[in-house]
């Protein structure tokens, strides 16, 4: 974070902000209406007088609705498209390799931000440079960091895992997960929700997975980038803190609206502004897209839920607390 | 000789003074050592007290989250990340008078009611005591915040009360190692202590070198020509020079001469001066102080240049060329002076020389580069040979054989007094103001140097004093071919040099600061050899003279000085290196004494056909030559063994040289 604040700073003392510019119309698609991360792109547009004309095209978690808003979006041609999340992300750019100009957008400059694993979905190559249209921000820790931080937090041998079969970037995130607890010698408990006829999972089956966890005397209850998941999260946390097992989370979400312990996330509002970053690097300095390398934040914030720590008098290490921050 | 001393007004005189100025001195040193004090405790408790705050901050947040303080997690953990971060002794938190988290070993001290016997603080006192009788004592420990600071055995504890709430739940300590604050102040008393030594012994020299100067100076040129006025000659005036009345008295005496002449009819402007060797002591003190000042430190500076050294030196070998390089220059300077000292006059080569040294010192403490800085050491060396030959000439020129040694006297007391205190007072200069400022500071006494010898020596008249034959290379062949004189040189004086250069002058510094002494520390140590060698020089070269005899004090001296080298490697001790160095400076003390006198006797021969000065030249040209090696020799050994293994090396060298010469010479000791 102080490594982007002094970047920042010396962009804004390198480049004069423009003016008397007419506003840069940006579209945007976000998955469940605006969040802290629109606030924190919202803020640096501000702090950078830069002049947008923003469209909020809202999608509130119903997939189906994006190709008709990337043909209004083709019609309206706007100077650059923002999206939110890793479905979105993908239906609007297309992977690497098989973007399709009759379905994504491939002439207009697409940000995507808050994707979990931009890499592993194919969304991005490895090197991170697309060479297409479009370039990524992502705001989810490196796994293995994530199992380091619930080490840290007590002594681990078994992790239990709840999530969606049918998400892609779910089972990508599961996959290094595996890997990642192998390493350290956890043992992970997987448990993926059942789908239905129609291949889509059902919340009816929530508490008999996490009572099957419960069983398995998982220590901590890992949620990670998984849709449906964040949509049950409440349900799910609850369910999980009767047992006494306390929840960990990468996104700053579920510790914030449902009910898990504590997470290493990053701030929304810091990925906004990134995400502006990157904007103003397309909008403002004319750079191409398909050359930005995707970013994300180097420093991670250890979140804990004070009233859900103290429900599982789960007290954290005081090396943790030194730099935590405790929310309510 | 004492009675003698005492009827001489003089000694009275300078009792009172040197008295006054001894009180002055030591409440000037109790009042600066007591500001110390007053800055360093409080410096140690902030930092105990800074500690204590964010340990306390971050406990206090978890305290505010409900979180019991007998359930805080980690605590031991984070609390040792903070005691050995802010290297304190321990920190414990107490509540209920039961220790509830403590890290370190000590921690249970901070539960203890009683206050410090402080062992610590009673040696410290009693070092104190003579300062304590002029001035009141030390403000004592004080408070921060709401932080209460107390003494307990072995430690200063700092407590924190811890609060909850508003409502106190326990106390965090923290306890600050004291020994920490005594190896402080012990550090400051013994700069302090050098420092009034040195005030003294300068206050001495300069008192001496005044009435010297102004008082007996002239007067012993008043009664000289009254003697002459008694004898019946008229034919010198007496000079006028030195204070108003001593000049009135002067004046009267050349009214009265000349009246005198005027009933005989004799007539003459002709002035009797008796040459003033005393500002030969002052000057020899002076260019001496001003290299020696920089010894303690001088091959760790030098080291510093190994980057920018050709072929990729090691820094132990780059300091070892660099000193190696100025020695050589120093062995030749000494023939080449000579020939100049003839040319110009000692005055104009003295001056000349502090010029060169000035300008090398000076440059010195800007030195950039390898080439920059082995170029200007050669220069300071060079302008110090310059002065050496400057004095030397000037006591020859200005004295006969009769007051020659008295002579010699003065030009070796002061090199020998500024040898004593150079490294100790440089060590000093060097640890507080850093190694350029000590340079400065050489530069500056060597140019005071330069400025003061247009007074101190008189100039040249003509070369009343008889002549001294000079050395030249073509006559050490005769000394070369004598076997015996060979022994002594190669087995006792090329030896000492090399003992002495090597270890004294790069190994020992460099070892101690491998062992993390201050630079004050270290110029102390140094300063050790030179005090035991003026300490006992006198009885030893009694000793020597009448019951030892001159090869049984070289060879015992040899042997004497070298052993305790060798155990510098197994004891990992101050103390052992400390008595080496005694030893080495009590053996080579010996060895001092009794090599020339010695070397007369062996060479009877020599002495006549090619004379005494070539003769001690030989002698000194190979023993410089021994100097100019070693320090090359030293840095080799140091980076293939290590400074101690090097030490020792040097002391097993000592011992083997030493046996050899017993060996070879038990005829010598017969005769």
């Amino acid at each position: 974070m102080k490594r982007l604040l002094i970047l920042l700073s010396l962009i804004w003392l390198i480049v004069t902000p423009a003016l008397a510019q007419d506003p840069y119309r940006i579209h945007m698609i976000l998955w469940r209406g605006e969040t802290q991360v629109e606030q924190g792109f919202r803020a640096y547009m501000d702090s950078r007088q830069i002049p947008v004309e923003i469209t909020v095209h809202n999608i509130n978690r119903d997939r189906s609705l994006i190709p008709g808003i990337l043909e209004e979006i083709e019609a309206a041609r706007p100077d650059l498209v923002y999206t939110w999340g890793t479905s979105i992300a993908l239906a609007t750019a297309g992977r690497q390799g098989e973007a399709d100009p009759a379905r994504n957008i491939t002439d207009i400059p697409v940000v995507s931000t808050m994707v979990s694993a931009p890499k592993a979905v194919g969304l991005v190559p490895e090197t991170g440079i697309t060479g297409r249209n479009n370039t990524a921000v992502s705001h989810v820790p490196p796994v293995p960091t994530q199992v380091q931080a619930m080490k840290s937090y007590r002594p681990v041998r078994r992790i239990g895992v709840i999530f969606n079969p049918a998400e892609q970037n779910s089972l990508v995130n599961v996959e290094s997960l595996r890997a990642a607890t192998a390493a350290e010698g956890i043992e992970l408990i997987e448990a993926p929700v059942p789908l239905n006829a129609d291949g889509e999972a059902s919340a009816d089956v929530i508490p008999d997975l996490i009572d099957a966890l419960a069983d398995a005397q998982v220590e901590f209850l890992y949620i990670g980038p998984d849709s449906f998941v964040g949509t049950h999260s409440v349900e799910i946390t609850e369910r999980a803190i009767g047992h006494n097992i306390p929840s960990f989370t990468a996104t700053e979400l579920e510790v914030r609206d449902a009910s898990a312990m504590f997470g290493l996330v990053s701030r929304y509002e810091a990925v906004g502004a990134l995400t502006g970053f990157q904007v103003e690097q397309v909008l403002v300095q004319g750079r191409d897209p398909g050359s930005l390398p995707m970013l994300t934040l180097d420093r991670f914030t250890f979140l804990i839920r004070r009233d859900v720590m103290q429900r599982l008098k789960l007290y954290p290490p005081m090396q943790i607390l030194r730099y935590a921050v405790v929310i309510e | 000789m004492i009675a003698r001393l005492i009827r001489n007004p003089v000694f009275p005189m300078a009792g009172i003074v040197l008295i006054g100025l001894l009180i002055g001195l030591l409440a000037l040193s109790e009042r600066v050592l007591q500001l110390s004090e007053r800055d360093l405790q409080p410096e140690l408790e902030r930092k105990a007290v800074a500690v204590g705050l964010s340990v306390r901050e971050t406990m206090e947040r978890a305290l505010d989250y409900e979180i019991p303080l007998a359930e805080l997690n980690g605590m031991e953990a984070f609390l040792e990340v903070y005691r050995t971060d802010g290297g304190l002794g321990y920190i414990a938190v107490i509540a209920d008078g039961q220790i509830l988290f403590s890290s370190g070993p000590d921690a249970a001290l901070a539960l203890s009611e009683e206050e410090a016997d402080a062992t610590g603080a009673g040696v410290l006192e009693l070092v104190r005591a003579p300062f304590r009788w002029f001035t009141a004592p030390a403000p004592q420990i004080g408070a921060f915040d709401d932080a209460t600071v107390r003494q307990v055995p072995g430690y200063i504890d700092t407590a924190l009360p811890l609060r909850a709430d508003m409502e106190v739940v326990g106390t965090l300590h923290l306890g600050t190692d004291d020994a920490i604050i005594f190896a402080q102040l012990r550090d400051n008393l013994l700069d302090i202590a050098t420092i009034l030594l040195l005030s003294l012994l300068l206050a001495v020299e300069l008192m001496l070198f005044a009435l010297a100067y102004s008082v007996t100076g002239p007067m012993g040129e008043m009664r000289a020509v009254m003697q002459r006025v008694i004898d019946g000659k008229l034919g010198q005036l007496c000079r006028v020079s030195g204070p108003r009345e001593v000049r009135r008295a002067q004046m009267a005496l050349n009214d009265v001469i000349r009246k005198m002449r005027a009933g005989v009819g004799e007539d003459s402007t002709d002035i009797l001066q008796k040459p003033r060797m005393i500002g030969v002591r002052l000057l020899a003190f002076l260019f001496v102080m001003a290299e020696e000042i920089a010894r303690p430190f001088m091959p760790l500076f030098l080291s510093g240049f190994a980057d920018t050294a050709p072929a990729a030196l090691s820094p132990e070998l780059t300091a070892g060329v660099i000193m190696s390089a100025s020695m050589l220059i120093m062995a030749i300077m000494m023939p080449v002076s000579g020939v100049l000292v003839d040319r110009i006059g000692p005055r104009r080569l003295f001056g000349l020389g502090a010029l060169v040294a000035t300008t090398g010192l000076f440059g010195s403490a800007f030195a950039a580069t390898f080439n920059e800085i082995i170029a200007l050491r050669c220069l300071s060396v060079a302008g110090y040979g310059l002065c050496f030959i400057a004095c030397q000439g000037y006591v020859i020129e200005n004295s006969t054989t009769a007051n020659r040694a008295r002579g010699m006297g003065l030009f070796v007391g002061g090199i020998m007094m500024a040898d004593l205190f150079g490294a100790a007072i440089g060590g000093i200069i060097a640890e507080r103001l850093g190694f350029s400022a000590t340079f400065m500071v050489g530069a500056g006494i060597s140019a005071l140097a330069g400025l003061l010898v247009w007074r101190l020596m008189e100039q040249r008249q003509q070369i009343k004093g008889e002549a001294m034959p000079r050395f030249r290379l073509s006559q050490m062949g005769a000394l070369l071919i004598n076997r015996r004189f060979m022994v002594v040189a190669v087995l006792a004086a090329i030896p000492a040099k090399l003992i002495l250069v090597g270890v004294l002058y790069y190994l020992a510094p460099l070892y101690l600061t491998e062992r993390a002494l201050s630079q004050g520390d270290i110029g102390r140590v140094i300063m050790a050899y030179g005090i035991i060698a003026v300490l006992v020089l006198p009885v030893l070269s009694n000793l020597a003279d009448h019951k030892l005899g001159y090869r049984n004090a070289v060879v015992w001296g040899s042997l004497i000085a070298a052993p305790l080298l060798m155990a510098v490697p197994y004891f990992d001790m101050l103390p052992v290196t400390l008595a080496a160095i005694l030893f080495l400076g009590f053996g080579q003390a010996l060895i001092t004494t009794s090599l020339v006198p010695l070397v007369t006797v062996i060479c009877a021969t020599e002495m006549e056909t090619v004379g005494q000065g070539a003769v001690l030249g030989t002698l000194r040209f190979i023993e410089r030559i021994g100097s100019a090696f070693s320090p090359l020799v030293a840095a080799m050994l140091a980076q293939a063994l290590g400074y101690d293994v090097a030490i020792a090396v040097y002391g097993v060298t000592g011992v083997v040289c030493a046996v050899l010469l017993a060996v070879l010479t038990r005829g010598a000791a017969r005769s």
